[in-house]
């Protein structure tokens, strides 16, 4: 079924075209929600309310941009409004008071690259967690984080520099990368 | 400009590194998205369960009528057989006459039924039928089409964290044996690592035979080499083979193999092995829930007398005007409890814990101011047939003049055992059928059996069976909070399989509840 197909279908709400398009999409998707969430089921919950925007609001796609990267978009908003709706979250505006928090990375395992930088992602406290991702991978700015996580844009800043350099010491710690090899980070050791 | 200032090549690292992460979610997730979107779709089953619980509610009706037509005409016998007795007798005491003619008919909905419909047991069957196992289809997974060329840090991963398939670095990602036998047997090939020659990490060590003298040792029952060009339908089924070599080699390793293998290397296997135990455990965890009940209720019983061989005339000292009708009342009974519930399929949930029962119904009887002696019907232990065996008593069956209520109850510790069928719902509500079977333990009770005359109660806790099997079925819904925890609330029919007495006493007496089950569920 192509694209096309895909998108037509599930507008007119078939079941056969949103399964075709959930089975395309949803594994990379899931990958995005697990770098949010704090355990697999809670990916899977936060992949399911994402894909029940996606197909809710699927007529107002316009076919400007890649289809992935529109649903990847609306899946993103809804990890963060999952997580600001979790009470943890909130009360760890560890945004905030994350200095000092220990992270998990000493239990993460050497298993294969990407996945074992995804650990080290979300080994990271909360705050520093979400900050990261959405502006090291997602590519949004300091100041839509600011708007989206309700914190001021300096503290998404200062936040997303302290994160980097714990996601540095324990990719380094892991031997993922190489210390301050020439600032290059491509290559594996 | 900010995005200048702090953008480095770090950020284009990690950009590419999580790019092409893949995980494949559970056939859940589909399945609640496809009731989301579809909810009309959710009736046929809501439709099929509701009338399954009205057939079962019918059947036991119907069973329940044809009981007490039963009981009607065993009463009725036992009634020509009492025309034996005298029908006005006089007694020491004098101020009462016992009249022996009075119905022996059982009074309005207290009626005495003495079977129970087993459709009402029985009909988790229909439960089962529909239970079919959702199991992942791997094959799918593995046939996906994702060039192994292509993508050099793509890694995607199953339910379970496996690495379907994926870059060179999937190696590492074979669980338990077969990630501890390659780490094992990596350090060897620990000077080919700069060779980033996409092969399963199993097929990979197994087909450089001169890398270690280790691998020389080992009985590789199988050598075989994924060519990553050979084309994306074949890589998976290569890939395939690769971990099967691998496990080969794992199986035929023996353990001291094993350690001279790796004594002298200086690899994190440990931590592998240990965060694969540490996966392992959470799997079952993540499929475990601990669920604590309270189930307040109505408690009755149904009663199956067998004809007396002859009816007496008691002796009393001192009786208000008995009869034969029996004036039962249903009473408020109490269930708790802590279960291990474990999900074994998409749907379906076993679970087994222990409870403790507290059951109760009453009788209107009459308190006399005296003892008297009566007879209670007994099955002979050493032939066919029963015999009567006097009793002291101080309860008169006598509804009319009714001033005491007789407390019928037991305590009873059970192991429930049973299962829990999802019908429908969504991540958040969910709608279950469920039924167990329930070794019970009856440690204590209170029982006021009926004379063989039924005009008197005797208080003989003695012929109370320590053992039975309880049975319940149920329909709740779970609620699930924010916190994860699930809400349950639903009805539930409770039903003794076996007589409350022992064989000894000639009526057979079960008992039933029906109340209404309040859950907490947490994972563990």
């Amino acid at each position: 079924m192509t694209e096309e197909q895909m998108l037509a279908g599930s507008t007119k709400n078939n079941a056969a075209a949103q399964e075709a398009l959930y089975n395309r999409f949803s594994p990379r998707m899931l990958g995005v929600c697990y770098r949010f969430a704090k355990s697999r089921e809670d990916a899977e919950d936060m992949l399911q309310e994402g894909f029940i925007k996606v197909f809710t609001q699927l007529h107002q796609y316009r076919n400007e941009g890649a289809l992935e990267g529109w649903i990847r978009r609306i899946v993103v908003h809804t990890c963060i409004n999952i997580l600001k709706k979790n009470k943890k979250f909130n009360e760890s505006v560890d945004i905030i008071h994350a200095n000092g928090l220990h992270t998990r990375e000493d239990i993460i395992p050497s298993i294969m690259q990407a996945k074992q930088i995804v650990e080290c992602i979300r080994s990271l406290p909360l705050g520093y967690r979400t900050v990261l991702n959405l502006y090291a991978i997602e590519g949004f700015s300091h100041r839509e984080i600011g708007q989206l996580l309700e914190i001021e844009e300096s503290t998404s800043r200062s936040q997303y520099t302290r994160a980097k350099a714990m996601l540095e010491e324990i990719l380094v710690k892991k031997q993922i990368i190489q210390k301050y090899r020439s600032k290059k980070y491509g290559n594996p050791i | 400009m900010e995005k200048e200032f702090y953008n480095d090549n770090f950020e284009e690292f990690l950009r590419e590194s999580t790019e092409d992460f893949k995980m494949y979610p559970s056939r859940r997730v589909w399945h609640s998205l496809y009731n989301d979107l579809h909810p009309d779709r959710k009736w046929p089953s809501l439709a099929v369960s509701l009338l399954l619980i009205t057939a079962i509610l019918y059947l036991g009706v119907i069973n329940n009528n044809a009981i007490n037509a039963n009981t009607n005409n065993l009463l009725a016998a036992g009634k020509e057989a009492g025309e034996v007795a005298t029908k006005s007798t006089s007694f020491p005491g004098g101020d009462v006459e016992l009249n022996s003619s009075a119905s022996t008919q059982v009074r309005g909905q207290k009626s005495i039924p003495v079977k129970v419909s087993p459709s009402l047991v029985g009909a988790s069957d229909s439960y089962l039928v529909q239970m079919q196992a959702d199991k992942l289809r791997v094959q799918d997974l593995l046939n996906l089409n994702i060039p192994a060329t292509a993508i050099p840090a793509t890694v995607q991963v199953d339910r379970n964290d496996n690495v379907i398939t994926g870059s060179p670095d999937t190696k590492n990602t074979m669980r338990t044996s077969s990630a501890f036998v390659y780490n094992n047997l990596s350090s060897a090939q620990a000077n080919i690592q700069s060779d980033l020659n996409p092969n399963v990490a199993a097929a990979q060590t197994i087909s450089n035979p001169g890398s270690s003298t280790t691998l020389n040792s080992l009985p590789v029952i199988e050598n075989k080499t994924i060519d990553p060009t050979s084309g994306n339908n074949t890589n998976a089924n290569q890939l395939t083979g690769g971990i099967t070599s691998a496990k080969t080699v794992t199986n035929s390793l023996s353990e001291n193999q094993i350690f001279k293998s790796t004594q002298n290397l200086d690899l994190p296997w440990v931590e592998d092995h240990a965060f694969y135990n540490r996966k392992n455990k959470g799997v079952w965890k993540a499929k475990s829930s601990l669920q604590y009940y309270i189930t307040p209720s109505i408690g009755y019983r149904t009663i199956e007398t067998a004809p007396s061989p002859v009816v007496t005339n008691s002796v009393v000292a001192s009786a208000p005007a008995t009869s034969n009708e029996v004036d039962q009342h249903a009473a408020i009974n109490l269930e708790a409890g802590a279960a291990l519930r474990y999900k074994i399929g998409k749907k379906l949930i076993i679970k087994g814990g222990l409870q403790i029962n507290y059951t109760s119904y009453t009788i209107n009887g009459y308190e006399l101011k005296h003892p008297s002696q009566t007879t209670l019907a007994l099955n002979n232990t050493n032939s066919s047939g029963s015999s009567l065996q006097p009793y002291n008593t101080s309860y008169a069956n006598s509804p009319a003049l009714s001033n005491s209520k007789l407390n019928n109850k037991t305590l009873q510790f059970s192991i429930p055992l049973g299962i829990d069928y999802q019908l429908a719902g969504n991540h958040r509500l969910k709608w279950y059928a469920g039924a167990t079977i329930q070794p019970t333990l009856v440690t204590s009770g209170n029982a006021y059996l009926l004379s063989s005359d039924s005009k008197f109660y005797v208080n003989e806790n003695a012929f109370i069976n320590r053992w039975n099997i309880n049975t319940s079925l149920e329909t709740f819904i779970t609620y699930k909070l924010n916190d994860g925890m699930l809400l349950q609330a639903g009805p539930q029919v409770r039903y003794q399989m076996f007589s409350t007495y022992s064989k000894q006493f000639t009526a057979s007496e079960k008992l039933y509840n029906a109340g209404l089950k309040f859950g907490l569920i947490r994972n563990l």
